[in-house]
C-alpha cells in the first residue's frame, strides 16, 4: 500500500472516531455549540451599550465565529495529544507506520464538525437574532479567505499538538495561557488596527488576526477598520500557510525525536 | 553487527543496547535529579519462528526494552533491528511490521463499540476494508467478544477491554508482536484462549514472532521457545527452558504432607543429609507441610525410612521437576513477589552471576 | 471537626499541588494573570476601538469592574467542573476519592479553596491593569466597605454552589463537562450584566437574570466600589434593598445547587459513571 493511501486510510479512521464520539454524546450541541457563542453575543451588546457604530457589532461576530475555530485549534487538535498520552493511548498512534499529521489532520476534521455546528448557531444568533449586517461580498473570496486562515491556523496547531510529545502538563498550561492573549492579540473583538505596531507584529506571528481581519474586508470594505489592504493580507497568508505547513513537520519529527530519547513520549502524568 | 542473511534477517537483533534515564528539571526549572539504567549493554537474538518469553521482576528494563523494539523510545546506546531493520534509522519500516500489546493499558476510546475500535486501528495500518472486516470477526470471535462486539468499550469489564487489546494488537496481522504482559487482568478461561491463539498463529504463519514479557511463570514455560532472564537491565540467561533448568542444580523437589506422632513439630534440619523446610501447618488435618530438594543421585526412600523411624506418618506426597520459578529464583536470587518487595525497599539481587 | 478541617486541609494542599507544581513560582503566577489579564485587554481594546470618551469612561469603568469579578464565576466554575473530569479521564483516581471518607462533598470544597484563591488574584490584577493601563479609576475615600465586603461574601457564597452543581453535572455527563463549566460562565456573562447592562436583553432574558443572584452581586460591586450601577433599571432599587435581593437570591440558589448537587451525584452513581472515561 502506498504511503499516501496509508495516511489517507489513517485519517479517515481517526475521523470516523471522533464523528461518532460526537454523535453519541449529543449534549454537545449545547455545551459545545450554543453555549460558547453566548460570549460573543455579549460583546455585541458590550458595543451597544458604548453607542459603538453598527459595524463594530459585525466585527465582534466574525470575530467570535473565527474563536470557535480557534478554539477547535488549541483543544480539539494541539492538547489531544495531552490527553492520549494521559490515556495512555499515544504509544498505539506512534507504533503505528501512518503519519502524525494525518492523525491529527483525523482529529482536526472530526472535530471540525463541532466547529462547523457552534459557527452556524453564531451565524445564526448574529445575523438573525442580533441582526449584523454585511456588504455585498464576493463568496469565492470569502471562501479563498477561510480556506487559506484555516490551513495555516490548523497547521499551527499541528506546532502545538508536537509540544505536547515532550512536555505534559507544561504544554497543556501553555495552550491554556495562549487562549485568550492569542484573541487579544489578533483583535478579535475589534480591529486589529486599533493595537497599532503590536497589530502588525501580531498579525505576522499569529494567522488568526490576519485571517479575522481579511474576512472582515471581504464583508464589510472599508467598514473593517483593516489593518492593511486584502491582497497583502492574502499574500502574508499564504505565506503563513506554507510557512507553519513546513514548520509542523519539522516540529513533529524533532519533537518526537527528542522525547524519544528523553523518554517523556509516552510518560504519563508529567 | 554481523551480517545476517539479508532475505531472512532474525526477527529481532540486539546488540549492547542501553539505556538510561535522567530526571531531568521541567521547563520551569523544577528541580528533579538523579540517572537510572534501565538497560545495561543487552545482547539477544530472537529468530523468526519464535515465541521468545523475557522474565523478570518489576523494573527490570522488560517494557523498556519492548519501548525501544517497537520504536517509541531511542536507546542511549547500541543498536537494535526489527525484521532487519534499524529501530533509530528505519522505525517507520519496523513499525509497518509490528503489533504492540501492553497489558494493563486502556486501548481504544471508551465511547466506541469493540468493533469500531478495531476498525479505526485497522485503518492507522492502512488494511484494507475488504481485508479488515473479516480478521477483525475473527479476532472478536478468537477474544470471546462476539456479544460484545457493538458494546462501548466503557462497558466492558477490565477483562473484556484487555482481550479487545490483545485483539487490536494484530489487527495487521504484523510479522513480529511484541506482547507486554497481555493476559493482564485476564480469567483464566480467557487467558489459556490466547496462548492457545498465540502458538496457533505462529504455526500457522510461517516465520511469524512473538516476544511475550509475563509475570506468570506458567505462561512462559507453556508457550516459548526459548526463555530470557533479565533484572536491574541486565540479561542473566536466555535459553530453552530445558537449557536453563540445566543451568542451575537439578534434582527433584519434594514435598510430603506429614504428621508427627506426638502432633507436633520435630526439630530436623535435615533427613538423611538432604536440607528440608517446613511449611505451613494444616490445623484443620493436624498436619503439617515438609519441602526439600533432592540431588541428583538422592534416595527418597532413605528420607521416607528415616522420618518413619522418627514416629513422623507420611499422609501425602508429591514430586516435581524444576520449575521455570525455581530457575528464576536461583539466576535473580529471589522470587517474582520477593524482588518486587525488595524493590520498593531499594535492596539489589542476591547470588546474581 | 478535626477530622473536616484535615480533610479540607489535605484537598486543598492536593488542589495547590495540581495547579502549580509543574513549574516555578515565578511562571505559576506569570501564568495566573494571563487569562485575566488577556481578557481586561480585550475589553479594554474594545473600548479604545470606539473611541474611548470620558463619558464612555464612565460606562466602561463598571462594566470592566464587572468584567474582573467575573473571574470568580470563570475561575471557580471551571475549575470544579475541570477537576471531575481530570479525576476520572485523566488520573483516574476519582473513584478512590468516592469510596474513601473524605466524602466528595468535602474533597470538592477543599479543592475549591485554591481556585478561589487564584481568582481573587486574578480580580486584583485585571483592577490593577485598570487601573494603571486604562485610566479606569474610583474614589477610594467614596468605597462603602463594610457592605462591599459583605456583597463579596455573598458572591462567593453563590459562585462557589454554582460550582458544586456545574461539578454535579460533570459526574453525570462525562462528555460534556469539558465544555460545560465554561459554557455556563458565558451564559452567565451574557445574562447577568457583566459587561452591559442587563436592561439591553429582551424582557424575558430580564426576568432570568433578576432571578440570578449574580446578577445582583455585580450591581452592588459597582455600587459600593463607584457609587453607583450601571443597570437603570436595577438603580432604582435602594442599597438595603440590593443588598436584600442579593441575600436572597444566593440563598435560594445556594440551596438548590447544593440538593441539585446531592440528587446529580446519586444519578450520576446510578449510571455508573463515576469511573467512566470516554476521551475520543
Amino acid at each position: 500500500m502506498s504511503t499516501v493511501a496509508l495516511n489517507l486510510r489513517a485519517t479517515w479512521g481517526r475521523t470516523y472516531g471522533r464523528l461518532v464520539g460526537s454523535f453519541r454524546e449529543p449534549t454537545w450541541l449545547i455545551t459545545d455549540a450554543i453555549l460558547p457563542n453566548l460570549g460573543m453575543l455579549a460583546f455585541v451588546m458590550l458595543y451597544r451599550a458604548l453607542g459603538a457604530p453598527r459595524s463594530f457589532e459585525t466585527l465582534a461576530v466574525v470575530g467570535g465565529l473565527l474563536a470557535t475555530y480557534w478554539i477547535n485549534v488549541l483543544w480539539g487538535m494541539g492538547a489531544q495529544f495531552y490527553w492520549e498520552k494521559q490515556s495512555g493511548q499515544l504509544q498505539l498512534y506512534f507504533v503505528a507506520p501512518c503519519s502524525r499529521m494525518a492523525i491529527l489532520s483525523g482529529m482536526a476534521l472530526g472535530g471540525f464538525l463541532l466547529t462547523t455546528a457552534r459557527s452556524a448557531f453564531g451565524l445564526f444568533l448574529g445575523f438573525v437574532v442580533v441582526g449584523v449586517r454585511v456588504e455585498p461580498f464576493s463568496l469565492p473570496a470569502l471562501l479563498g479567505v477561510f480556506a487559506l486562515t484555516m490551513i495555516a491556523l490548523y497547521a499551527l496547531g499541528m506546532v502545538m499538538a508536537s509540544l505536547f510529545l515532550l512536555w505534559g502538563r507544561e504544554a497543556y498550561h501553555l495552550s491554556n495561557a495562549l487562549y485568550q492573549p492569542v484573541q487579544f492579540l489578533s483583535g478579535l473583538y475589534f480591529p486589529l488596527k486599533t493595537l497599532g505596531p503590536l497589530g502588525i507584529v501580531s498579525a505576522g506571528l499569529v494567522p488568526l488576526g490576519l485571517g479575522v481581519d481579511a474576512l472582515r474586508q471581504v464583508l464589510l470594505g472599508a467598514g473593517a477598520h483593516a489593518l492593511m489592504p486584502l491582497r497583502f493580507e492574502v499574500a502574508l497568508l499564504v505565506g503563513l500557510c506554507a510557512f507553519f505547513l513546513w514548520l509542523a513537520r519539522v516540529a513533529l519529527a524533532h519533537l518526537e525525536s527528542l522525547a524519544k530519547r528523553e523518554g517523556r513520549l509516552t510518560q504519563r502524568w508529567q | 553487527m554481523a551480517p545476517d542473511d539479508p532475505l531472512n534477517p532474525p526477527a529481532v537483533e540486539v546488540r549492547g543496547l542501553t539505556r538510561t534515564f535522567r530526571a531531568g528539571p521541567t521547563f520551569g526549572g523544577c528541580p528533579g535529579g538523579g540517572e537510572v539504567s534501565a538497560l545495561g549493554g543487552v545482547n539477544v537474538r530472537i529468530e523468526r519462528g519464535e515465541i521468545f518469553g523475557l522474565l523478570g521482576p518489576n523494573g527490570a528494563g522488560k517494557t523498556t526494552l519492548i519501548k525501544i523494539l517497537t520504536t517509541l523510545l531511542f536507546p542511549t546506546a547500541g543498536e537494535a533491528r526489527v525484521a532487519g531493520y534499524d529501530v533509530v534509522r528505519d522505525a517507520n519500516e519496523v513499525r509497518k511490521r509490528i503489533g504492540l500489546v501492553s497489558g494493563g493499558e486502556s486501548s481504544g476510546y471508551g465511547i466506541l463499540t469493540v468493533r469500531e475500535c478495531l476498525w479505526m486501528f485497522s485503518q492507522f495500518y492502512g488494511v484494507p476494508g475488504k481485508v479488515a472486516g473479516p480478521r477483525i470477526d475473527l479476532l472478536i470471535e478468537t477474544a470471546g467478544l462476539s456479544e460484545q462486539a457493538r458494546t462501548r468499550i466503557n462497558r466492558l469489564s477490565t477483562g473484556q477491554r484487555q482481550r479487545m487489546n490483545f485483539a487490536r494488537g494484530f489487527v495487521s496481522d504484523p510479522d513480529v508482536v511484541f506482547l507486554d504482559e497481555p493476559t493482564l487482568g485476564m480469567d483464566v478461561n480467557a487467558a489459556r484462549a490466547m496462548r492457545q491463539y498465540v502458538a496457533r498463529w505462529v504455526r500457522e504463519r510461517p516465520g511469524r514472532t512473538v516476544l511475550l514479557t509475563t509475570h506468570y511463570m506458567r505462561e512462559a514455560e507453556e508457550l516459548c521457545d526459548r526463555i530470557a532472564i533479565i533484572d536491574h537491565g541486565h540479561l542473566l540467561a536466555c535459553d530453552s527452558f530445558a537449557g536453563l533448568r540445566r543451568l542451575v542444580e537439578s534434582g527433584q523437589h519434594v514435598e510430603l504432607e506429614v504428621r508427627a506422632a506426638d502432633g507436633g513439630t520435630p526439630v530436623l534440619p535435615s533427613l538423611a543429609g538432604v536440607p528440608i523446610v517446613w511449611g505451613a501447618p494444616h490445623p484443620e488435618r493436624g498436619t503439617r507441610a515438609l519441602k526439600f530438594r533432592l540431588p541428583p543421585g538422592g534416595s527418597l526412600a532413605d528420607v521416607l525410612r528415616e522420618l518413619e523411624a522418627r514416629g513422623v506418618r507420611i499422609e501425602a506426597i508429591a514430586t516435581r521437576e524444576t520449575s521455570l520459578e525455581d530457575v528464576f529464583v536461583a539466576l535473580v536470587g529471589r522470587g517474582l513477589e520477593e524482588s518486587d518487595e525488595r524493590e520498593d525497599d531499594g535492596a539489589g539481587p542476591v547470588g546474581a552471576p | 471537626m478535626r477530622p473536616l478541617v484535615s480533610r479540607l486541609r489535605a484537598s486543598a494542599w492536593l488542589g495547590l499541588q495540581i495547579e502549580s507544581n509543574w513549574t516555578d513560582p515565578f511562571l505559576f503566577t506569570a501564568y495566573a494573570i494571563t487569562h485575566p489579564l488577556a481578557t481586561a485587554l480585550i475589553l479594554a481594546g474594545m473600548y479604545w476601538a470606539v473611541g474611548g470618551t470620558a463619558q464612555g469612561a464612565d460606562t466602561f469603568r463598571g462594566l470592566y469592574l464587572g468584567s474582573a469579578f467575573h473571574n470568580y464565576v470563570v475561575m471557580v466554575l471551571a475549575g470544579m467542573g475541570w477537576m471531575i473530569v481530570e479525576e476520572r479521564e485523566e488520573f483516574e483516581t476519582l473513584k478512590y476519592v468516592y469510596t474513601s471518607p473524605i466524602g466528595m462533598f468535602n474533597y470538592l470544597a477543599g479543592r475549591s479553596l485554591v481556585k478561589l484563591a487564584l481568582a481573587t488574584l486574578s480580580t486584583v490584577l485585571t483592577l490593577a491593569v485598570g487601573w494603571f493601563l486604562v485610566g479606569l479609576r474610583w474614589d477610594w475615600g467614596a468605597v462603602h466597605w463594610l457592605p462591599l465586603v459583605a456583597a463579596l461574601g455573598l458572591g462567593v457564597v453563590a459562585t462557589v454552589s454554582l460550582g458544586f452543581f456545574v461539578a454535579g453535572f460533570a459526574l453525570v455527563m462525562p462528555r460534556a463537562a469539558f465544555t460545560l463549566n465554561d459554557g455556563i460562565a458565558v451564559a452567565l456573562y451574557l445574562l447577568c450584566g457583566v459587561i452591559f447592562p442587563v436592561d439591553l436583553l429582551p424582557r424575558v432574558l430580564q426576568w432570568v437574570a433578576l432571578a440570578l443572584p449574580f446578577t445582583w452581586w455585580y450591581e452592588a460591586l459597582r455600587r459600593f466600589l463607584l457609587g453607583h450601577g450601571s443597570s437603570t433599571l436595577l438603580n432604582a432599587w435602594s442599597e438595603g434593598a440590593l443588598m436584600g435581593w442579593l441575600f436572597a437570591t444566593t440563598l435560594v440558589f445556594s440551596v438548590a445547587a447544593h440538593l441539585a448537587y446531592l440528587a446529580l451525584e446519586r444519578r450520576a452513581r446510578q449510571l455508573g459513571r463515576l469511573d467512566q472515561t470516554t476521551l475520543f
